[in-house]
């Protein structure tokens, strides 16, 4: 393993985590967006994270520690409030809204911006360490 | 006794292994939220002594090949395995605190070879230099 190989497994974390943030900040944007291109109500998305085997992050240069598989839709009912006077309201006067629970979407930034610091804390680490290596030749 | 002795080799290859089982943590850390993730890491020692075992050596590939004693010619490749833990509601069993110590821990053992490293080389220079160095 040479150090580059090693600040690339961080920096496949780095991404990983920004990702997760980026996805539950729209979410929480679009907390009350009850129509999307599609016309439907928003949908809270989801990333699933896919870990790489140790062995094929060092066998390939370019491989990550982790990447973000896909990103899938939460298919969780939305609530439904009644506003007749909405314009997305239906024929009930039932508006419904996106299935973004705020208190969800915090907690999941909150923990992403934990392993975000993690990865950060990681590579500064691994950073002191090859400034060390260079200094064998002082 | 000469010059580059078993001690610079071992000490290299406890460099080797450290860089690894840093990019192994580093690893365990980057997958903190994947699920069904097992954390994996490197015992230090066994890589350690395999080498000083006998891994290390010059490839005599032909016969007028001259064996160096304690150099790294060949050097084995460091081995990782799995770490036993508890595992979360989504299969995953990284112990975020045990990893960042570790972490922490792995860097300042690889500080302390590695100035070993310099102060070996500094002698190395001393005598070389008449002790003028």
């Amino acid at each position: 393993m040479d150090f580059f190989a090693a600040f690339r497994v961080s920096a496949s974390g780095l991404a990983a985590q920004r990702e997760r943030v980026d996805i539950a900040t729209g979410n929480l944007a679009n907390a009350e967006s009850t129509r999307g291109p599609d016309g439907q109500p928003y949908r809270r998305r989801d990333p699933v994270l896919e870990a790489v085997t140790f062995e094929d992050a060092l066998a390939g240069a370019e491989t990550p520690a982790v990447r973000v598989a896909e990103v899938v839709q939460d298919p969780t009912p939305g609530k439904r409030v009644y506003q007749p006077g909405h314009p997305d309201a239906d024929a009930q006067g039932f508006v419904t809204y996106p299935n973004v629970d705020p208190v969800h979407e915090m907690v999941n930034l909150m923990s992403a911006s934990r392993g975000y610091e993690a990865n950060a804390t990681s590579f500064e680490t691994l950073k002191a360490m090859a400034q060390r290596a260079l200094e064998i030749f002082r | 006794m000469r010059l580059f002795d078993a001690t610079t080799a071992t000490l290299e290859r406890a460099l080797d292994v450290r860089l690894t089982r840093q990019g192994v943590l580093a690893h365990n850390v980057a997958n903190v939220d994947t699920p069904g993730f097992t954390p994996r890491d490197v015992n230090v020692t066994t890589q350690v002594q395999t080498a000083a075992a006998g891994g290390l050596g010059l490839d005599a590939t032909q016969g007028a090949h001259l064996g160096a004693e304690g150099s790294s010619g060949s050097r084995p490749a460091v081995t990782t395995e799995e770490v036993p833990g508890a595992r979360r509601l989504d299969g995953n069993a990284v112990d975020v605190d045990r990893v960042m110590a570790t972490l922490a821990e792995n860097a300042m053992q690889y500080s302390a070879a590695a100035r070993t490293v310099s102060r070996k080389l500094a002698i190395l220079r001393y005598v070389a230099s008449d002790g003028n160095g």
